[in-house]
C-alpha cells in the first residue's frame, strides 16, 4: 500500500473547490453569529429605553438580511462541499470497478463477492460521509465554536463563559463513546436481522424437505430462538441510545442552568447587561450541536481511516495477468496450438496440477480431454485462456509464446463455453451477443439454432428479449447451458473450447448439437473436455489425463485397443449390473452414461 | 390487536411523555420569569429557588427520557416478536401450494421488513405523534397565555413553514425513492459482474461493462446531487424562516415593550418558542409517511395471516400404526394444481406391501404429482388415496409423513453441520450410525476430508456441495429416517459412476420388505421393478412389468426404442 490516503489525494486534487466551499460556509456561519449581537443591541436598547420605533424597523430589516445571507451562503456552501462527497463516491466506485476488471481469476477465488461488495458499498459510503458530515461539521464546529467562545469571553464575561463551557467537553466525549457503542450494537442488530432473514429464506427454500421429514416444529423452535436473540440485541441498542439521549440532555441542561443562574446574578450585580445575558444564551444555543458533533466526527474519522485502508488495499492489488514487456503486437490468430513440456503448479497447491504435457493441435483439428475430477483438465484450459500464467516457453499459439500474445488478441480469438454457464441478467439476446463486436439479430437467431435453444427461446413470452436473472426469468440448467453455447458459437473465433459443456443436455439434444458443431469445427481448432465418451469419441486426438499427466493418447479406436483407463471408462459407461429384489428376481440396472 | 398485552407499558410511556413535554416547554418560560420577576427586582433568593426548580426539571426530564425511550421501544420489540412468531407459525402450517405461488423474497419481506414497519407504528409513530402534538399545543397555549397579539404575529410565519416543509418532504421522498432504486440496480450490476468476471474477461468485454457501470454510476451521482440540492435549500431555509419570525418579533414585540403592553421577558421567551415550534412540525411531516407505510405493511401482514391453510389435519384423525405395511391405493384419483386443468386423470392403481414400483413417462406426464399426493403436499380433488386401507386425508399430516421417506432430485441443504443435515430431527440417531450409513453409500471419505469432518458447516455460508453429493446426502437422510415407504424422485441423476454402485447396493438393502416407488427418466433404472406404471398426459396408459410392457408394443415400447436410439447414436 504505497499510495497516499485516498481522502488526502482527493482533497489535494479538489483543493480549490474545497476552499471555495469552506469560505461560503464560513461566511454563512459568521452571519449567523450576528444574530446574538443584534439581539443584544435590541435588548439593551429596550432596557435603556434608547430605542425608537424607527430603529425597530431597521433592526428587523437586519434580522431578515442576516437570515437571508446566512441562508444563501449556507445553501451554496453545503451544495459545494456535498458535491465533493458525491464526486468522491462516484470516482471511488468507478475506479474500484475498473480495477476489479483487471484482476485475475485467482483473486476472485480467494474472495467472497459479499466482501468485495462491502468495499463498494460500506467503505465507499464511509468515505462519502467523511466529506459530507466529517468535513462539513468540522468546519462548522471550528468556526462556530472559536468565534462564539471568543465573543462570549471577550465581549460578555470571561469566567461565566468558562463556567458554562465546563460540562460541554463531556458532551463531546459521550457522543464519541456512545457512537462506537451504538455502532457495535447496530452491527449486531443487522446480523440478527440477517440471521432471521436467512432462517426464513432457508425455511421457504427447504420447505419440501421440511414437510417430508416433518421438521416444522424444529424449525419453529429455531426461529423462536433467532427471534428472541433479535429482541435481545435490539434492546441493547435501544438502551445505549436512550442512555446517550438522556445523558446528553442532562449535560446540555446543566450548561443552560449555569448560564441562566449565574448569568442573571451577574445581571443583577450589573456586571453584564440584560442584552449580554440574552446574547450569551443565544450563543450557547448555537454551540450545543457543533460540540456534540465533534465527538461523532472523531469517530467517523476513525472509521474513515479503516475504510480508506481497505479500499487502498483493493486498488493496490496488482493484476498478475497482463501484457508484459516484449509482446508481439499481433491482432489475429490462425489457431495452431502447441504445448511443450508444460508443467504447472497453483500457487497454493501442494502438487503440480500439470506435469510435462506435450500436445500439438494443428489448425482446424480437435482435441478431446478426458479424466477424473481433479486430473488437470480444467487447469489446462485455464492456462490456454490465460486465466493463469503458464510458465514461459510452454504454450505456443501460431509459434508465439502465449505470454507474448496480447491478452486482448488471445481472448478475442477464443470462444469458450465454461462449466458453470454464468449468464447475465439482461435479455437473452444480449447474453448471446455478449462478444463486444456488433451482431445482427439474424446472427443471434442462427447461433441459437445451432445451440438447439432457438425453439426454447421462441416459446418464452418475450422471446429473445426475455430478461433473465433475479427480476427476470430463470432458465433450466440445460437451457442455460445451451444459451452459453450459443454465446460462444456466435463468435467467429479460430479456437473454440468446451469445458464439460454438454453435461446438462439430454442425449438427443447432445447429438443434435454435436452434429451442427462438426461442420463448424472443420474450420476451427477445438478443444473438448467431457466425462461422456459419447461426446468425444470422434475427436481427432484424445488425451487421458490422470494426476496432471497424459497417461493415454490416441483416437477412440486406438484407445479402446489399449485396454487402459479409457477402455475402463467406456465399459463403465455402457455395462449393466444387477441387484435382487424382495421377490428374488434380479433387477437389471443399466449404467447411466456420464 | 397485537399491542393489547402491552397496554400498561404504553400507558406508562405516555405518562412519561407528559413529563418530558412539560420539561421541554419550561425552559424559555423560566428565563422569562427570571428576566421579568427576579432580575428586575434583584431577587437573589428567588433566583436561587428558580435555579433549583430548573435543576430538578432537567434531572427529571433526563431520567424520564431514558425510561420513556426504553419502555416505548421495548414494547415495540415485544410486539414485533409476537408478530414474527405469528407470521412464521402461520407459514409453517401452510401447504406447498402457498410456497409455490409466493416467491421466497415476498415471504421473507413479510417477516422482516413489513413487521419492522409495524414496529415503527407502535414505537415511533403513535407515541411520538402524541408527544409532538402535545408540544405544539403546549407551545401555542403558553404563547397565547403570555401574549395573544405576539402569538398571532408569529403565526404569520408558521403556516408558510408548514407548507414549505410538506412540499419539500414530498419532493424529497420521490428523490430518495429514485436514489434508492438506482443504487440497488448499481449494486446488483456490480455484484453480478463480480460473479461473472471471468466470463467478462474471457470475452474481452471489460470496456463495455465498465461503460455501463459508469452510466449507472453517473445516474446515481445525479440523483444524489438532486437530493443534496433539495436538502441544501430546505434545511437552511428553516433557519431563514426562524430569522424572519425573529424580525417580526423584534419589530412588533419591541414596539409593545416600548408601549409597555408586553414585558421584555415575554418577547424573549417567544423567540425561543418560535424556534421550538419547528422541530415537531418537521416531525409531523415524517409521521404522515410512516403511518402510511406502516398501514400498508399491516394490511399485507394481516392478509397473509388471514389466508387459511388448505391442507389441514382432519378433525377426528385416525391413527396409523407405529409401523405401516405400505399398501398404497389410488382409487380413481383426479388432480389439478388449479381449476380444471387436470394433471392426473382417473389414476387408479394399487401398490402392495413390499413391492418396488417404477413410474415412467415424459416430463409433465404427472409422475411427480403422484408423489406430491401421497404425502399430501397437495390434495386430490376426486378419488381416494389410502395407505394401509386408511384414507390419507383422515390421518394427521405429521403422522402420515413420518412414514414416507422421499429422496428428492434437488435436495435442500440447511445451514448446519453435516451431522445436522443428515440427522434432521431424529435426535436419537447416533453419530456412529450416520457414519456407518455414509460409508455404505461411499461418501464417508468425502465428509472426512472436509475441514471439520462431519462437523463442517454446510449451506450458503459453509461448504457448498455438488449436485451429486447433495443427492447422496439426501439418500443418507432417508436411510437415517428409516421410513416405512421409500420414494425416489429422480434421485440418482447426478451421482458419479463410482458412487452409483454403492448407492444401488444401499438401495437394494433398503427396498427389502419396504414399499418402494422409483421415478425415473431413464428406463434402465426401473426395468426390473415388480410393476411399472406408464403415465402419459396424466393418464395411466400401461401397467405391468418390463417384459409384459415390451410385448404390448405400446407407449413403453416406444419410450425404450427412443432411449436406445439416443444411446447408440454416434457423433
Amino acid at each position: 500500500m504505497s499510495k497516499k490516503p485516498i481522502f488526502k489525494e482527493h482533497f489535494v486534487l479538489h483543493k480549490w473547490s474545497y476552499l471555495l466551499g469552506t469560505i461560503l460556509l464560513t461566511v454563512s456561519l459568521v452571519l449567523q453569529l450576528f444574530v446574538p449581537v443584534l439581539l443584544k443591541s435590541f435588548t439593551d436598547g429596550l432596557q435603556n429605553e434608547s430605542i425608537q420605533v424607527s430603529d425597530l424597523w431597521e433592526l428587523s430589516l437586519w434580522f431578515v438580511i442576516v437570515g437571508l445571507g446566512a441562508f444563501l451562503f449556507r445553501s451554496s456552501g453545503r451544495i459545494y462541499i456535498f458535491k465533493m462527497s458525491r464526486i468522491l463516491e462516484r470516482d471511488l466506485r468507478s475506479s474500484l470497478f475498473s480495477h476489479w476488471e483487471r484482476l485475475q481469476t485467482e483473486y476472485y477465488q480467494n474472495q467472497r463477492i459479499g466482501n468485495l461488495m462491502a468495499h463498494a458499498v460500506n467503505d465507499v459510503n464511509i468515505m462519502r460521509q467523511i466529506v459530507m458530515q466529517g468535513y462539513f461539521q468540522m468546519v462548522e464546529a471550528a468556526v462556530l465554536i472559536s468565534i462564539s467562545v471568543f465573543m462570549m469571553a471577550s465581549t460578555i464575561h470571561f469566567y461565566l463563559t468558562l463556567l458554562v463551557l465546563l460540562p460541554l467537553p463531556g458532551l463531546t466525549y459521550i457522543a464519541y463513546r456512545f457512537r462506537s457503542k451504538i455502532q457495535t450494537h447496530s452491527l449486531k442488530v443487522q446480523e440478527a436481522i440477517g440471521t432471521l432473514t436467512s432462517r426464513v429464506q432457508e425455511f421457504c427454500s427447504g420447505i419440501s424437505v421440511i414437510k417430508t421429514y416433518t421438521q416444522e416444529e424444529e424449525e419453529r423452535k429455531k426461529f423462536t430462538n433467532d427471534n428472541q436473540s433479535n429482541v435481545e440485541v435490539n434492546k441493547q441498542l435501544i438502551r445505549a441510545n436512550s442512555l446517550f439521549t438522556s445523558l446528553s440532555q442532562g449535560i446540555v441542561g446543566l450548561s443552560y442552568l449555569i448560564s441562566i443562574v449565574f448569568g442573571s446574578i451577574l445581571v443583577m450585580k450589573s456586571t453584564i447587561s440584560l442584552g449580554d445575558f440574552v446574547a450569551f444564551n443565544t450563543y450557547l444555543s448555537l454551540l450545543i450541536a457543533p460540540i456534540e458533533n465533534i465527538g461523532k466526527v472523531i469517530n467517523l474519522l476513525q472509521q474513515g481511516k479503516a475504510a480508506d485502508n481497505r479500499i487502498r488495499e483493493v486498488l493496490s492489488t496488482e493484476p498478475t495477468i497482463l501484457d508484459e514487456e516484449g509482446i508481439v503486437p499481433i491482432t489475429a490468430i490462425r489457431g495452431n496450438i502447441s504445448l511443450r513440456n508444460l508443467s504447472f503448479k497453483y500457487q497454493r497447491g501442494k502438487e503440480s496440477a500439470l506435469k510435462n504435457i506435450n500436445v500439438t493441435i494443428p489448425k482446424g483439428t480437435s482435441l478431446a480431454i478426458v479424466g477424473k475430477v481433479g486430473s488437470g483438465k480444467s487447469t489446462l484450459v485455464n492456462l490456454l485462456l490465460r486465466l493463469y500464467n503458464p510458465p514461459k516457453n510452454s504454450i505456443f499459439i501460431d509459434d508465439h509464446d502465449i505470454r507474448d500474445v496480447p491478452l486482448r488478441t488471445l481472448r478475442e480469438s477464443v470462444a469458450y463455453v465454461p462449466q458453470d454457464n454464468f449468464l447475465f441478467s439482461t435479455s437473452i439476446k444480449e447474453n448471446i451477443a455478449f462478444d463486444p463486436n456488433p451482431y445482427q439479430d439474424e446472427q443471434v437467431f442462427h447461433a441459437a439454432r445451432q445451440a438447439h435453444v432457438y425453439q426454447d427461446i421462441s416459446d418464452l413470452p418475450d422471446k429473445f428479449d426475455t430478461e433473465l436473472g433475479e427480476r427476470g426469468l430463470s432458465l433450466s440448467g440445460g437451457q442455460r447451458q445451451r444459451v452459453s453455447i450459443a454465446r460462444a458459437l456466435i463468435k467467429p473465433s479460430p479456437i473454440i473450447i468446451f469445458d464439460d459443456s454438454l453435461s446438462a443436455v439430454d442425449s438427443k439434444t447432445e447429438t443434435y448439437i454435436l452434429n451442427t458443431l462438426r461442420t463448424q469445427m472443420k474450420s476451427r481448432t477445438s478443444i473438448i473436455i467431457s466425462h461422456r465418451i459419447s461426446t468425444i469419441q470422434e475427436a481427432d486426438q484424445i488425451i487421458v489425463l490422470d494426476k496432471g499427466e497424459i497417461v493415454e493418447r490416441g483416437t477412440h479406436q486406438s484407445l479402446l485397443k489399449q485396454d487402459g483407463i479409457y477402455k475402463k471408462m467406456f465399459t463403465q459407461q455402457t455395462t449393466e449390473f444387477t441387484w435382487p429384489t424382495l421377490n428374488g428376481r434380479k433387477i437389471l440396472i443399466k449404467k447411466r452414461r456420464r | 390487536m397485537f399491542a393489547k398485552p402491552y397496554r400498561k407499558l404504553l400507558f406508562f410511556s405516555l405518562l412519561l411523555t407528559g413529563f418530558i413535554v412539560i420539561a421541554s416547554l419550561a425552559q424559555p418560560f423560566i428565563i422569562k420569569v427570571a428576566i421579568d420577576s427576579y432580575i428586575k427586582m434583584n431577587d437573589y433568593q428567588g433566583m436561587m429557588y428558580l435555579g433549583i426548580i430548573y435543576f430538578i426539571l432537567i434531572m427529571v426530564s433526563s431520567i424520564c427520557t431514558y425510561f420513556q425511550n426504553n419502555t416505548l421501544q421495548f414494547t415495540g420489540q415485544y410486539v414485533i416478536y409476537d408478530f414474527r412468531q405469528a407470521v412464521f407459525k402461520h407459514f409453517s402450517v401452510m401447504q406447498m401450494d402457498f410456497f409455490r405461488k409466493n416467491p421466497i423474497g415476498r415471504l421473507v419481506t413479510r417477516i422482516t421488513h413489513d413487521v419492522e414497519a409495524l414496529n415503527q407504528l407502535y414505537s415511533q409513530v403513535i407515541v411520538n405523534l402524541v408527544k409532538e402534538v402535545l408540544i405544539l399545543i403546549g407551545i401555542i397555549a403558553l404563547m397565547l397565555y403570555m401574549s395573544v397579539k405576539l402569538t398571532l404575529i408569529c403565526f404569520l410565519v408558521i403556516p408558510i413553514i408548514a407548507i414549505v416543509t410538506f412540499y419539500f418532504k414530498r419532493v424529497l421522498r420521490d428523490t430518495q425513492r429514485k436514489l434508492r432504486s438506482i443504487l440497488s440496480s448499481l449494486l446488483s450490476y456490480l455484484a453480478e459482474n463480480l460473479s461473472g468476471m471471468s466470463v467478462i474477461q474471457l470475452f474481452a468485454r471489460e470496456r463495455k461493462q465498465l461503460d455501463r457501470f459508469n452510466e449507472l454510476n453517473e445516474e446515481h451521482y445525479r440523483a444524489g446531487m438532486r437530493q443534496t440540492v433539495i436538502n441544501s435549500i430546505f434545511n437552511p431555509s428553516i433557519g431563514l424562516f426562524g430569522n424572519i419570525s425573529l424580525a417580526l418579533l423584534v419589530w412588533y414585540g419591541g414596539r409593545s415593550v416600548v408601549d409597555e403592553t408586553i414585558t421584555f421577558g415575554t418577547v424573549y421567551a417567544f423567540t425561543h418558542y418560535v424556534r421550538q415550534f419547528f422541530e415537531p412540525l418537521r416531525g409531523l411531516a415524517d409521521r404522515f409517511n410512516q403511518i402510511q407505510a406502516a398501514l400498508a405493511s399491516a394490511e399485507r401482514i394481516f392478509e397473509t395471516l388471514e389466508t387459511k391453510p388448505t391442507i389441514v389435519n382432519p378433525v377426528q384423525p385416525k391413527e396409523l400404526p407405529e409401523k405401516v405395511k405400505g399398501d398404497i391405493v389410488f382409487n380413481h384419483v383426479w388432480f389439478a394444481y388449479k381449476n380444471e386443468e387436470w394433471v392426473l386423470k382417473d389414476v387408479h392403481f394399487r401398490i402392495n406391501q413390499g413391492e418396488t414400483v417404477g413410474i415412467v413417462g415424459a416430463t409433465g406426464a404427472g409422475k411427480s404429482s403422484i408423489i406430491q399426493l401421497i404425502n399430501r403436499f397437495y390434495d386430490n380433488q376426486k378419488g381416494i388415496i389410502s395407505l394401509d386401507g386408511i384414507n390419507i386425508k383422515n390421518v394427521l399430516l405429521n403422522d402420515l409423513r413420518r412414514h414416507i421417506g422421499i429422496i428428492q432430485q434437488d435436495a435442500f441443504i440447511f445451514s448446519g453441520t453435516v451431522f445436522d443435515n443428515i440427522r434432521l430431527n431424529h435426535n436419537a440417531v447416533s453419530n456412529e450410525e450416520i457414519i456407518k450409513a455414509a460409508k455404505a453409500v461411499n461418501i464417508d471419505s468425502f465428509f472426512r476430508m472436509l475441514p471439520q469432518g462431519y462437523n463442517t458447516m454446510l449451506g450458503e455460508e459453509g461448504t457448498v456441495l455438488s449436485a451429486g453429493q447433495k443427492q447422496l446426502l439426501s439418500f443418507l437422510r432417508a436411510m437415517i429416517a428409516d421410513n416405512d415407504v421409500l420414494i425416489l424422485d429422480e434421485a440418482t441423476a447426478n451421482i458419479d459412476t463410482e458412487s452409483e454402485q454403492a448407492v444401488q447396493a444401499a438401495l437394494r438393502e433398503m427396498s427389502k420388505n419396504r414399499t418402494t416407488i422409483i421415478i425415473a427418466h431413464r428406463l434402465s433404472t426401473i426395468q426390473q421393478a415388480d410393476k411399472i406404471i406408464v403415465l402419459d398426459k396424466g393418464r395411466i396408459v400401461e401397467m405391468g412389468n418390463h417384459q409384459q410392457l415390451l410385448k404390448n408394443q405400446m407407449v413403453y415400447y416406444d419410450l425404450c426404442q427412443n432411449q436406445n436410439k439416443g444411446k447408440t447414436l454416434k457423433i
